[in-house]
């Protein structure tokens, strides 16, 4: 009577046992990171995985290599790692990107089974918007990346094309009972969890706390990029990402236009949401949803990144380090993110009040270019800043600029 | 004596036509036409109109309507209140003079949140109309639960 039971008990721990063989025997395989040229461990935001993988190609590929090791579990983890005493530690399986094809290395490497620690904790919002952080201790500095956008992203089938801060507030804190159009079954709602920057930027926008977040939660910005791909009803489906991921996934997912508390249109992030990729509405800020992205680290006592390495890594996503061998800003602008120069607003709080602003070295006509292929109108190549007009005088990355 | 009359008028036609152009900057918003709104199939007619209505639903949304939330959202929303923003940086007569009525939006160059959010702009944008929000009452968005 029994024995299809046993059968099957036997059939499911041989199943078991034969994956457990082969998770043990793709970790022999990987690599040991630590053995890896100047390894620097990066950990937290999900949403900013495209842009971290193709930086990641690049300073691999660099003179001097420097190998990018990643795991991405939400900003606020990100966050947690670093405020932790002492700094928090990965272990498993860490991303690494391989130098000549720019692709993720099958099987990764494998961290130390005691933990390795965090050299750079990435975030898409403030730390103090994660749970239960009220601050930096001291020797953690958190130096400021490129703009990443929010987004309330629609498959490319549906016919949907903008929604409003109210809308999202009654959808997202209300559910179905919020009745936002076709928006009413929350399964189709994708959104991710409290500790997603992706949600907490979002969530300072419309107003709803992000622990109180209806629809589907999904561990990673993968997942919900996933849920929309499968929808089966487009118009129905819903969910969160952040404008790197939707860029690089333009054939199965398009931006919503959002209108801001406020406003009385909706914007996009770029010019259109099919073709463009100039991130317009961000830089100048009509599209309201946006932040920096925040890279904490160890500093010694005078604010210097402790690492080397980690100091590099910051130094060339700042901009304020310009590396050799590839070009950021082009590399930026093909990632969907903004670099600071490029704005012309600024912020200092969690989707806060904006400030109109002029970076000391711009590079808006060179970042419009490169987003483009076309540089904007009333841009011009210089070579030397004897070239350029007295409206702009500065010549910076190849362009003229006002300063 | 007639033909020195013609030469204010013309004089002053040609000042007024070059304020006016200067003042319209090229700044304008075009919304998309034939688009579907939110969870409707309305359509965007022009948009202008459609923006100087939304005014009403831009002021639906107060800080108070969400709770008691303090945020930019709060002040930006309180464009009505934006006008009295505009006041207390003592600019409250450029508020007056800056503010594009038949556009619904910002002309003057923006040193405000809630002015940069309503900047006047010619890129394309796509209105949602709040009043296809049935649980938005008397103005109110429901607490959440």
């Amino acid at each position: 009577m029994n024995s299809p039971k046993r059968a099957t008990k036997y059939a499911a721990g041989f199943a078991a046992g034969f994956l457990g063989i082969l998770t043990l025997a793709n970790q022999a395989q990987a690599a040991d990171c630590s053995t890896l040229p100047s390894p620097v461990y990066v950990a937290g935001s999900s949403a900013v995985k495209p842009f971290v993988a193709k930086v990641a190609a690049e300073l691999a590929g660099l003179a001097t290599p420097i190998t990018v090791v990643y795991q991405g579990q939400g900003s606020c983890t990100g966050i947690n790692y670093m405020v932790a005493s002492p700094t928090g530690t990965i272990s498993g399986t860490g991303v690494v990107w391989d130098a000549a094809t720019g692709a993720e290395v099958a099987g990764g490497c494998a961290l130390s089974l005691a933990g390795d620690p965090v050299d750079i904790g990435v975030s898409d919002v403030f730390a103090t918007s994660c749970p239960n952080v009220v601050g930096l201790p001291a020797g953690i500095a958190d130096f400021k990346g490129p703009i990443q956008a929010m987004t309330f992203s629609v498959p490319l089938a549906s016919t949907k094309q903008v929604i409003s801060a109210e809308a999202a507030y009654l959808l997202f804190g209300l559910g179905a009972d919020g009745a936002v159009g076709s928006w009413t079954d929350m399964t189709q709602v994708m959104a991710r969890s409290a500790t997603s920057g992706t949600q907490q930027m979002l969530s300072a926008a419309i107003n709803v706390p992000a622990a109180k977040w209806l629809g589907k939660p999904n561990a990673g910005s993968g997942d919900v990029l996933n849920g929309l791909v499968a929808a089966t009803i487009a118009d129905a489906a819903i969910g969160i990402l952040a404008t790197d991921v939707v860029d690089k996934n333009r054939g199965k997912v398009r931006p919503l236009a959002y209108q801001h508390y406020g406003q009385t249109c909706g914007y996009t992030p770029d010019s259109d949401a099919i073709t463009s990729f100039d991130k317009r509405n961000v830089r100048d800020g009509h599209y309201a949803v946006w932040g920096a992205l925040h890279m904490l680290a160890k500093v010694d006592a005078v604010g210097v990144v402790a690492n080397a390495s980690a100091k590099k890594v910051i130094g060339y996503l700042a901009l304020t380090e310009i590396p050799t061998g590839f070009d950021m800003i082009q590399l930026e602008a093909k990632s969907g993110v903004v670099p600071d120069c490029a704005m012309r607003v600024s912020r200092t709080a969690e989707v806060g009040p904006m400030a109109s602003y002029m970076p000391t070295h711009s590079c808006e006509c060179k970042f419009v270019y490169e987003a483009t292929g076309v540089a904007p109108t009333g841009c011009t190549t210089c070579t030397a800043a004897t070239a350029c007009p007295a409206s702009k005088p500065a010549c910076n990355y190849g362009f003229c600029e006002v300063q | 004596m007639k033909t020195n009359t013609r030469i204010i008028w013309a004089v002053l036609g040609i000042a007024l036509a070059g304020i006016a152009a200067a003042c319209s900057d090229s700044k304008t918003n075009t919304p998309s036409k034939d688009i579907t709104v939110g969870g409707d199939s309305s359509t965007a007619t022009g948009g202008k109109s459609a923006k100087g209505g939304a005014t009403s639903s831009g002021g639906t949304t107060s800080s108070s309507a969400t709770g008691g939330t303090t945020s930019d959202s709060a002040g930006a929303t309180s464009v009505a209140g934006a006008t009295g923003v505009a006041g207390a940086t003592g600019v409250a007569g450029a508020s007056g003079t800056c503010e594009d009525t038949a556009k619904g939006c910002y002309k003057c160059e923006p040193t405000t949140s809630a002015q940069i959010l309503r900047a006047c702009t010619d890129a394309s944008c796509i209105p949602f109309d709040n009043k296809t929000l049935t649980k938005i009452v008397n103005g109110m968005l429901p607490a959440l639960p």
